[in-house]
């Protein structure tokens, strides 16, 4: 078995130009995460009864469960149910224009969700009870001391993490395949199909790949230094 | 110590003259083993049965190979399809029994048997009650489902590479391999490529929805396939293959397992 | 024909994919063990700056958290075989499940590697000091002093590594390892019900992290009371 060289580079070329859907793959959950993930957060720290319960439970299924899994089992029921929402919705969208890639940005959704409520119940654990106190002492009610005071410091200890989280989440739309979503991997390996070259492909792959996520890692990295001198700064 | 050098000596002689008995004995003691790849997604060519054994019509035809040619032991891996071709590149298969059909661009780089153990004639299948398609051509702008490394997407690509990208190819993989009727029945799909006997068997199993259009988009057979330098393999293989047609052991299994006599030409 | 989901159908193939758990736990355990090995090694290489092996490290550490598993699982299968070709071994008739352990092995030791710098790096430099003060060997004063310390800090995140390992070997199936969900595609293939299958699978996934939680949990609580007793 050789190297095909002319090939990997076709392939290559099929991998960056399906880059855009990766990162929307992985952008769009990241978005959605940070949202849900903040209210899910903010639902179990301040132990919101019931509600925290459920976001409990949701966590620790996400975070068990593999993603494929979910992927899987979200892809079923859109396959089943999708119609039938979208009916009663009143949209007239039917599920066989429905681009699969949505389907995978659903279940990594899902993954995100959870990942992220945990990455920012950790941080709004970690600032310190103090500091409610303390804006408590000068007049502000519990909302505007989680939006002004506490959020603006959990947020940017968060950034680090949340960069480890969008390279999770560059890395499993690669499960894209299992719905023949076209992503950057799957464009590569479609290319193979007629002369089996799929290492070829694979090593291209790779090679994107970790181009994307060492960007985002040095992205994580400067954030990390930032913020976290930022924070030292303040406790002296 | 001149006893344990004798020893030695007596000892050396020994395992020398057993070597040597063994080489010339060993052609015709030990069997070859011989690694062929295939599947356990495609029933009833090959799947895994209720007691977890591979089981199909591709295993049953090896068996009977298996049996006219005593001088090899078979070792059936399971692989997904694709993985059969680059098991074969890299030397991980000998053989390979899927079901494969025959193109240009496989004869180039594999070996293909002269004997093909089942009819394999690809049709345009469509849902039952469409009238707008008669063949490829009509599939222009539509789309097609199909399975990566397959014959239907080698015979696809290249009708787009002729026309002009005409027909949106999608890949179905893993979880959807399956549902070929209902991507042709919701229309998530317009056609696909399929052999008679798929066509007739779904019917069976979920009501006539699908129909076949148009003359066979292509005539094939079914090969094993082998790496290139194996051509003492193939050449047994096809001994075997003819034996078995001769006297009537393809056919039997063929009706048995298949529900019908594909073995020749349709 | 397009029945939703059948419960009573995954209670019954529930037996058959258990069945393949020894397989999941096998791979599981042995990735991890030769993950920690590994991993070690990497980190002390990383601690020292051993030069050209650090770089080289680095580079190793950053591909294999940097690429998806399905990537490094097929390189390893096709790829592996190739370099070895080049040493003149012929590895290709191995076992599925040795490339496999192998995948999963190297792609552990690229997070355990950081988890043990950061957990050894983390343990006070006087705590080295003062042990070789009284007269300890380097590799005394590691194994007394530093060790017991930094495996306190690494435990949490040992756990967190081999959760996010039994969640990778989800993805074994696609080179043919018949794994629990390599039986759940086994068992579609034979009667064409997936959904079921896939249930089935993330209930063992489920508890089978939750079991995973519990008991690193309980491990982390023990030696927390060994330390301050």
């Amino acid at each position: 078995m050789s190297f095909d060289t002319d090939f990997f580079l076709v392939a290559l070329k099929q991998a960056i130009l399906f880059t855009p859907n990766t990162l929307l793959m992985a952008g769009i959950p990241l978005a959605i995460g940070i949202v849900a993930g903040l209210a899910l957060a903010a639902i179990r720290v301040f132990r919101i009864p019931f509600l925290a319960q459920i976001a409990r439970a949701y966590v620790v299924l996400v975070k068990s469960i593999p993603l494929t899994l979910v992927l899987v089992i979200v892809y079923f029921f859109m396959m089943r149910a999708f119609d039938g929402i979208m009916q009663s919705l009143g949209f007239r969208l039917h599920e066989k224009d429905l681009d699969p890639i949505w389907i995978a940005v659903t279940a990594l959704s899902f993954w995100a969700i959870g990942n992220i409520s945990e990455v920012f119940r950790g941080a709004l654990t970690s600032v310190g009870t103090g500091q409610y106190e303390a804006a408590f002492s000068v007049g502000l009610n519990r909302r505007q001391a989680f939006f002004r005071i506490v959020l603006p410091q959990a947020l940017p200890a968060s950034l680090p993490m949340l960069c480890n989280i969008l390279i999770g989440l560059i890395k499993g739309s690669s499960i894209a395949f299992l719905v023949s979503a076209v992503d950057l991997l799957n464009a590569a390996l479609i290319e193979a199909t007629g002369n089996y070259r799929y290492l070829e492909a694979y090593v291209a792959a790779a090679l994107v790949y970790w181009a994307l996520t060492s960007s985002v890692e040095q992205v994580g990295f400067r954030l990390e230094r930032r913020f976290t001198l930022q924070t030292k700064g303040a406790v002296a | 110590m001149v006893g344990t050098r004798r020893r030695f000596a007596i000892g050396a002689c020994a395992a020398a003259s057993w070597l040597a008995a063994g080489r010339s004995a060993g052609a015709q003691a030990a069997p070859k083993t011989v690694i062929i790849g295939t599947g356990n997604q495609m029933k009833p060519y090959c799947y895994v049965n209720d007691d977890g054994e591979l089981a199909g019509y591709e295993i049953e035809v090896l068996k009977a190979i298996n049996a006219k040619l005593p001088q090899y032991r078979f070792d059936i891996v399971v692989q997904e399809f694709y993985n059969l071709f680059l098991g074969l590149d890299s030397g991980k298969l000998d053989v390979a029994a899927h079901q494969i059909e025959k193109n240009p661009l496989r004869a180039s780089k594999y070996l293909y048997a002269d004997e093909g153990y089942t009819n394999y004639s690809l049709h345009l299948v469509v849902r039952a009650d469409r009238n707008d398609i008669a063949g490829l051509d009509d599939l222009k702008g539509k789309t097609m489902t199909t399975g990566a490394g397959s014959n239907s997407a080698y015979l696809l690509t290249e009708y787009n590479k002729a026309h002009g990208n005409a027909i949106r190819i999608k890949y179905a993989s893993g979880i959807e391999a399956l549902s070929s009727v209902d991507d042709i029945a919701t229309g998530r799909t317009d056609a696909v490529l399929m052999i008679r006997r798929n066509v007739e068997g779904l019917n069976k199993t979920f009501g006539n929805r699908l129909k076949i259009v148009g003359p066979p988009v292509s005539t094939s057979h079914a090969y094993h396939i082998f790496r290139r330098d194996e051509v003492q393999l193939k050449d047994d293989f096809d001994i075997a293959l003819r034996q078995l047609k001769a006297d009537g052991t393809l056919s039997r299994l063929s009706i048995d397992i298949l529900g019908g006599d594909y073995v020749e030409q349709e | 024909m397009h029945d939703l989901f059948d419960p009573a159908t995954v209670l019954l193939y529930l037996p058959k994919l258990l069945a393949k758990l020894p397989v999941t736990l096998l791979i599981v355990l042995s990735a991890t063990a030769a993950g920690i090995l590994f991993g070690l090694a990497l980190a002390f290489v990383r601690l020292y700056r051993v030069p050209v092996l650090n770089q080289a490290t680095l580079l190793y550490i950053s591909f294999v958290r940097g690429t998806p598993i399905i990537v490094q699982m097929f390189l390893v299968y096709y790829g592996l075989p190739m370099l070895m070709d080049l040493v003149g071994i012929d590895i290709n008739r191995w076992d599925k499940l040795f490339f496999v352990v192998v995948t999963y092995g190297l792609h552990a030791a690229a997070y355990y590697a950081e988890i043990f710098r950061g957990a050894i790096g983390s343990v006070p430099a006087g705590q080295a000091e003062a042990a070789y003060s009284v007269g300890l060997t380097r590799f005394q004063a590691f194994r007394r002093i530093v060790a017991p310390q930094a495996v306190l800090t690494a435990v949490p995140n040992v756990g967190t590594a081999v959760a996010g390992l039994l969640q990778d070997t989800s993805l074994a199936f696609t080179i043919g390892i018949i794994d629990v969900m390599g039986e759940v595609k086994v068992i579609g293939g034979n009667t064409h019900r997936m959904l079921e299958g896939y249930t089935g699978a993330a209930l063992i996934f489920l508890v089978l992290a939750l079991m995973l939680e519990r008991t690193f949990f309980s491990l982390e609580t023990r030696l927390r009371v060994m330390r301050h007793a």
